[in-house]
């Protein structure tokens, strides 16, 4: 149990520290213009994928502790 | 254990395949040049190749087509155009006015962030005269911008090689870890391993399958980028299913 929230914490940190440099990628992507139309639409959601695992991840691991301490 | 045997034997074979591909690699730079002279004469000395991310001063001297002499500053202005071919369009990148040195020689800088793409580029360097109207002169070719400068086809094809080689190792490695999270049922090492095959989806985004830069590896680094969001996602969602372990 213990292990399984520290596995999180940790992809949660890591993946928090990781975003910013997700977002510029994909910024320097856009910018770069031989991305066009859908291909580019589909690309501005990469930022919003990374970030919506981390914060599912985030509140997995609430869930479990909630879960473990009988208030969920 | 049998399933874990045989997901390790496909994975190996995998492994295998991809590195005996991975030398098959040939890409020579070349140079060309074209003139074109209405009484001036532009002569450029043209690079080879250049390194990528690094400034370039770009040089070039200005001639009376008459008389062969070196046209001093006065009444002569000269700009430098950049243009980038990715593998499937051509894009101007940058322009900028040339600088008379006070004796013969005319030079314009260009920043690395200008090179920041392995490639081809074209440079156009264009000069009139601010006097007589029509008289001018322009000079096209053609330079590639490689990881190291070089041309020589020996070493470039090793940097090449190297860089695909290094590329293969950093997918198998996270497809490694993806079927590893998968078949032990860690969601946090699936969901690690699902990060590295988005950020793998937007460096082949913006660089290509080195040294390859298409349309076609764009729509790959795509497809890689939306399979490691769904996973990364699919597997948080997998933590409220089993408390962190299937």
């Amino acid at each position: 149990m213990l292990g399984n929230l520290i596995g999180g914490f940790i992809v949660i940190v890591v993946g928090t520290s990781l975003a910013p440099t997700v977002a510029q990628q994909v910024g320097t992507a856009q910018a770069d213009g031989n991305i066009t139309g859908a291909a580019d639409t589909l690309l501005g959601l990469t930022t919003l994928f990374y970030c919506l695992a981390i914060s599912t991840s985030a509140i997995g691991i609430a869930a479990i502790g909630l879960r473990n301490a009988n208030l969920m | 254990m049998e399933k874990h045997k045989t997901i390790l034997l496909v994975f190996c074979s995998l492994m295998f395949l991809l590195f005996s591909f991975s030398n098959v690699i040939a890409a020579n730079p070349h140079t060309t040049a074209s003139v074109t002279n209405n009484g001036l004469i532009i002569e450029s000395p043209q690079p080879d190749a250049i390194a990528q991310n690094q400034n370039y001063t770009f040089y070039w001297y200005v001639q009376n087509q008459t008389n062969s002499a070196f046209m001093n500053g006065t009444g002569i202005s000269c700009a430098i155009e950049l243009y980038k071919f990715t593998g499937f369009n051509g894009l101007h990148v940058v322009s900028a006015n040339g600088v008379f040195d006070g004796v013969e020689e005319w030079s314009a800088y260009i920043g690395k962030g200008n090179f920041s793409q392995t490639g081809k580029y074209v440079e156009r360097i264009k000069c009139n005269s601010t006097i007589n109207t029509g008289v001018g002169g322009i000079s096209t070719s053609e330079f590639e911008v490689t990881s190291d400068g070089t041309t020589n086809p020996v070493e470039q094809n090793n940097t090449n090689s190297n860089q695909l080689t290094f590329f293969i190792i950093l997918l198998t490695i996270t497809i490694g870890l993806l079927i590893f999270g998968i078949a032990a049922h860690d969601i946090s090492v699936t969901i690690f391993a699902s990060f590295a095959m988005t950020m793998i989806g937007l460096y082949m985004l913006n660089n290509g399958i080195p040294p390859y830069r298409t349309q076609l590896s764009q729509w790959i680094a795509i497809i890689i980028i939306f399979v490691g969001g769904y996973i990364s996602v699919k597997s948080a969602l997998d933590y409220f299913e089993v408390g962190g372990s299937q």
